[in-house]
């Protein structure tokens, strides 16, 4: 049962700021997807900053070379966004298959992050994409890499009276490589057993700037650094995707849990890594 | 709180405290009871309802939140030219068995309509992802949606 004890809807971030500072452990909430369930389940009272009537929170634009898009922007305006599509296309492509179309609807890029889920769907592609996330508090702003944010399970690097402003993310090149692969119990509104995201720039048979996301084999969406240095700059041949799809799965630390087991996790890594380059099996 | 919205195209008012949810309102306050309660959880769609023109669950959704929207339930659907198309395709081809999960599936049929009249099936599957039915295994649902749209088109 929800027992929520009382409820402020401000108009702008100063006044959520304020309202921060007078209401310690005050919940931020925006489409309530995952927040309302969580407060279902739980016997704690809460209160709760609504977020959603914000403006500047929902904004999706490009400025200095760089994509913003507010913490308050739903998974359907993210997924339609041509901005978002061009400029980021693996964050359109997560935002546009987390959930079903309800979900979508009301769902936030802020929450998914906020909620911190080693599973969650934005989580891997902001990460490959190099999305650094804006904070804002009374002491102004600060930003840093989404990977540094996500700290473990439903543990961020968010302050107490910081609010999530929203992600910036630098838009890609025209010779951009990259894919976001998942799999989960079926195809619409399933929760992650493992995810692969990648983002690089392809010149010729070479990938430079290879960056590598995994969800869902961790206690946090890690990167693949071993395997981005082999394949930066090497030539794409089936040798070297089998050799990086072995590392990837190297650098996986996958548990076995409900959803999946963690042999069924480690193989389904190196598996949608080979699909993300169009082959279907392990290259001898 | 004191919320005002539009609901079915009629300006309502209700007292709601802050645990309320936008499903309980709906069906306990206003006695709008075509809207269901299935898993509480967002996954299951029978709780669909289109709020500011978007397909949403209102299981999920605090009363507090529809404060100004506008928001229409299967009672205001099957209204429209629409829902009543829908509803009558389901009944020809067999797409309602127990009933439960039949408000959520017009409802999310409704919204894709309202944004693609020229829907294909893979269009249509990915519209009705969100909704469950545990009794006709889909393929009925998706036939009367797309049967639906059909004679939408030729209508016009």
């Amino acid at each position: 049962m929800l027992r929520i004890t009382k409820v402020y809807r401000p108009d702008n971030i100063d006044e959520a700021l304020n309202i921060f500072d007078d209401n310690p452990g005050i919940r931020p909430i925006a489409g309530g997807t995952d927040l309302i369930i969580q407060l279902s389940d739980s016997l704690e009272s809460a209160m709760l900053l609504d977020v959603s009537r914000i403006e500047k929170l929902k904004k999706i634009n490009i400025t200095g070379g760089k994509l913003f898009i507010g913490a308050a922007a739903t998974h359907s305006s993210i997924a339609k966004s041509r901005k978002v599509i061009e400029s980021a296309p693996l964050i359109a492509e997560s935002s546009g298959i987390m959930g079903g179309p309800a979900i979508r609807n009301r769902a936030t890029i802020g929450g998914n992050v906020a909620n911190a889920s080693p599973v969650a769907e934005s989580l891997p592609t902001l990460i490959a994409h190099a999305a650094e996330i804006v904070l804002v508090s009374a002491n102004g702003l600060r930003k840093m890499p989404v990977e540094d944010f996500h700290l473990a399970p439903g543990k961020t690097a968010l302050q107490s009276g910081e609010l999530i402003l929203g992600f910036e993310i630098p838009v890609v090149s025209e010779d951009f490589f990259g894919f976001y692969n998942r799999l989960g119990s079926r195809a619409a509104v399933t929760i992650t057993k493992v995810g692969v995201a990648l983002a690089s720039i392809k010149s010729g048979d070479r990938l430079g700037n290879v960056r590598i996301a995994l969800s869902a084999v961790a206690p946090r969406v890690i990167r693949a650094p071993e395997t981005e240095k082999i394949m930066s700059g090497a030539n794409l041949d089936d040798g070297l995707i089998e050799q990086a799809a072995k590392k990837l799965v190297s650098e996986c630390t996958p548990i076995t849990d409900f959803r999946s087991t963690s042999e069924y996790r480690s193989d389904m890594v190196g598996q949608l890594f080979r699909m993300g380059f169009g082959r279907e099996t392990p290259q001898n | 709180m004191n919320i005002g919205f539009t609901l079915n195209g009629r300006t309502v008012r209700v007292e709601v405290g802050p645990s309320e949810r936008l499903l309980d309102v709906l069906r306990e306050r206003l006695g709008l009871t075509g809207t269901k309660e299935g898993c509480g959880e967002g996954e299951c769609g029978a709780c669909s309802i289109i709020m500011n023109g978007m397909l949403v669950n209102s299981c999920l959704i605090p009363a507090f939140q529809a404060d100004n929207s506008k928001i229409e339930t299967i009672e205001g659907v099957v209204e429209t030219a629409i829902g009543k198309a829908i509803v009558d395709s389901f009944a020809e081809c067999g797409a309602v068995q127990c009933g439960f999960c039949t408000p959520g599936f017009v409802v999310a049929g409704a919204a894709l309509f309202r944004e693609n009249p020229d829907p294909t099936e893979e269009d249509v599957r990915v519209a009705l992802s969100g909704n469950l039915c545990r009794c006709t295994g889909y393929s009925k649902l998706v036939e009367g949606v797309l049967i639906a749209a059909r004679k939408l088109k030729e209508r016009k």
